[in-house]
């Protein structure tokens, strides 16, 4: 059997997720030895840039009309389409302020010669293309991206938690920063996976990874104005790292 | 209470004899951790346990129903699979558990006996010990009493003890528990009419400590059993869960599981893991559908499978022993009490 053709892509982000899979130094021979990796200028300028691809990784938001044409090309080219890391997945803190008037923005960062840019409002990578596997995380953890590799090579899709950053945190055996220390930790309502990272080393979780399944947003605002912190700083909080819904979110979270 | 059952040892000889159990086997125990939270796990030295404690958040469980529990090892020789069962046979003795996380225990042991019996629990189980400590002093959240899982204990354990002012009561019950006695004979003796009268006033005490008893399961059991729970009530009290999992990870009773197969070298395992009725993805089919979509749905399901007379016949308990562990960890207002009482009465108010 050939080896799945590969291509791995940065729209507008930080690159921090493909960083991690060139961070994954243990495993990245075995991985070359199972796929055939194409296009993927972050590694390598050597690439071929119109073939067509099993498999497409594709990190950041589209932000611009480049970056659109380019997801667009992408998605032509591959089978498979992966969006990795919470940008991709949820906008991410790109999409942070995507509801503003972005006129204004540019004209407020940039001058009046701002407005040569082609901004757009920020998307999620769903919102343009259909996204066949979210990987989620800032950056994505290893193992996931890992554990998706396998399975999409043994023509399945990955088993991703859709449990809450708790799940992991309870079973670590940690004390709550939410219940004993106060803290506006997001742990109940953001997706698992991280091993509860931030909460083991007494920090509290930012949501970083976006929301769970079936978050219960209404109860955890109401939990946390219990512990003296104010609805709009909630909302603030949940809206830095998700503010593009990803299909999974209850209807309400669309609403608010 | 058979007066070969009733012994006592001196507390100064304790240490000594924990330390002969401990080169026969593991010792679990309650130990100090960070922050001073209260946590089971392996001691090397009697020095490390704890013997006035507030109960661990996280019940001893996982030394019988591992977080991660390898079932079967399976590998292949190219076209044929082979499959080899996974047993666990190391020796532990699990001491200083309080009476309600033994009660836990004891509910699990059914769970895994009943029907089709599970030989890897089984076999764990076999080679674990189960000494508990008597509660003179209940916890305050704890309502063990409702559960009939404490302040004492009448059976169940191998070894129950109590702590006198200089020596410790011993009650011996099972044939595992005279066994660890074994090689320490001359440490015990067997307790004075005025120990046995002593640890009777200490468990009458103890009992006097609830008052009033606060978790009302017979009622409600008869409601749900009877299917006279309005869903608008189960609707209401889902409003309130953060399906954070919390009640349902750190719960003794609680065994919900998901399978996954691990590679390991040349193979694979097959383990089973923790997992938690409260998340949709739970029940979550292959097809998409989903049998419990709502979280009121995986309320109702909780609720009915700890406290309907359904599951009591199976169990032979309420699917709760009282530790309040639930009260502690529940970020919204769904624990135990709340929704035994809301059942009862029929209306919630958050």
């Amino acid at each position: 059997m050939p080896k799945p053709a590969v291509g791995m892509f940065g729209l507008t982000g930080c690159a921090g997720d493909q960083l991690t899979v060139l961070n994954c130094e243990d495993e990245l021979l075995g991985m070359v030895e199972l796929l055939d990796i194409r296009d993927f200028l972050t590694a390598s300028s050597d690439r071929d840039e119109s073939c067509p691809l099993d498999i497409a990784f594709v990190e950041g938001v589209v932000a611009s009309k480049r970056d659109e044409e380019r997801l667009r090309r992408i998605r032509a080219r591959c089978d498979t389409l992966v969006a990795l890391g919470t940008c991709a997945v949820c906008g991410g803190i790109p999409a942070m302020d995507r509801d503003f008037d972005r006129d204004r923005l540019i004209v407020d960062l940039y001058g009046p010669g701002g407005r040569q840019f082609d901004a757009l409002p920020v998307r999620a990578l769903h919102e343009v293309v259909s996204v066949n596997v979210k990987i989620t995380g800032c950056p994505i953890e290893k193992h996931e991206f890992l554990a998706c590799i396998a399975s999409l090579l043994n023509g399945d899709l990955p088993i991703l938690p859709e449990y809450p950053v708790c799940m992991e945190c309870r079973l670590r055996e940690n004390r709550c920063l939410l219940i004993h220390d106060g803290l506006c930790c997001l742990g109940p309502i953001t997706l698992g996976g991280c091993h509860a990272r931030c909460p083991s080393l007494g920090v509290s979780c930012v949501g970083c990874r976006g929301p769970a399944r079936d978050a219960n947003l209404e109860a955890a605002v109401m939990v946390f104005e219990q512990h003296g912190l104010p609805r709009d700083v909630v909302w603030q909080r949940l809206q830095t790292f998700a503010p593009v819904p990803d299909g999974r979110l209850p209807q309400a979270w669309e609403e608010r | 209470m058979r007066p070969d059952d009733a012994l006592s040892i001196a507390r100064e000889d304790l240490p000594e004899w924990l330390a002969l159990l401990g080169t026969r086997a593991q010792m679990i125990a309650p130990t100090s951790g960070p922050h001073g939270d209260v946590f089971y796990s392996p001691v090397s030295s009697p020095d490390e346990i704890l013997w006035e404690f507030e109960n661990s958040l996280q019940p001893p469980k996982r030394f019988l129903l591992p977080q991660t529990d390898p079932l079967v090892k399976i590998h292949s020789d190219g076209g044929r699979f082979h499959l080899e069962p996974v047993c666990d046979d190391r020796r532990q003795i699990l001491v200083n558990l309080r009476s309600c996380d033994l009660k836990g225990l004891l509910y699990l042991e059914r769970v895994h006996t009943y029907d089709l019996p599970d030989p890897s629990y089984l076999r764990r189980s076999e080679n674990r010990s189960l000494v508990s400590l008597a509660c003179t002093e209940p916890c305050p959240p704890g309502f063990c009493i409702c559960c009939d899982a404490g302040p004492f204990l009448r059976h169940g354990f191998d070894l129950q003890m109590t702590m006198l002012s200089d020596r410790m009561f011993v009650e011996v019950g099972s044939d595992k528990g005279r066994s660890l006695l074994e090689g320490a004979e001359s440490m015990f003796r067997p307790a004075t009419p005025d120990e046995i009268a002593k640890r009777e006033a200490l468990e009458a005490a103890a009992r006097d400590h609830f008052k009033t008893e606060t978790c009302h399961f017979g009622s409600a059991m008869r409601r749900i059993s009877t299917g006279r729970v309005a869903e608008e009530l189960w609707e209401a009290m889902g409003d309130w869960c953060l399906e954070c999992g919390g009640c349902t990870l750190i719960c003794p009773t609680c065994y919900c599981f998901s399978v996954k197969d691990r590679r390991v070298d040349e193979g694979w395992v097959r383990c089973r893991t923790w997992d938690s009725c409260q998340y949709a993805a739970f029940t979550l089919e292959a097809s998409g559908h989903n049998p419990r979509p709502g979280r009121k749905d995986r309320m109702k399901r909780r609720f009915f499978h700890k406290v309907s007379a359904q599951y009591y016949q199976r169990d032979g308990d309420v699917g709760c022993v009282g530790c309040g562990r639930c009260i502690k960890v529940c970020m919204g207002t769904t624990n135990m009490p709340a929704v035994v009482e809301a059942i009862r009465k029929g209306e919630w108010h958050g």
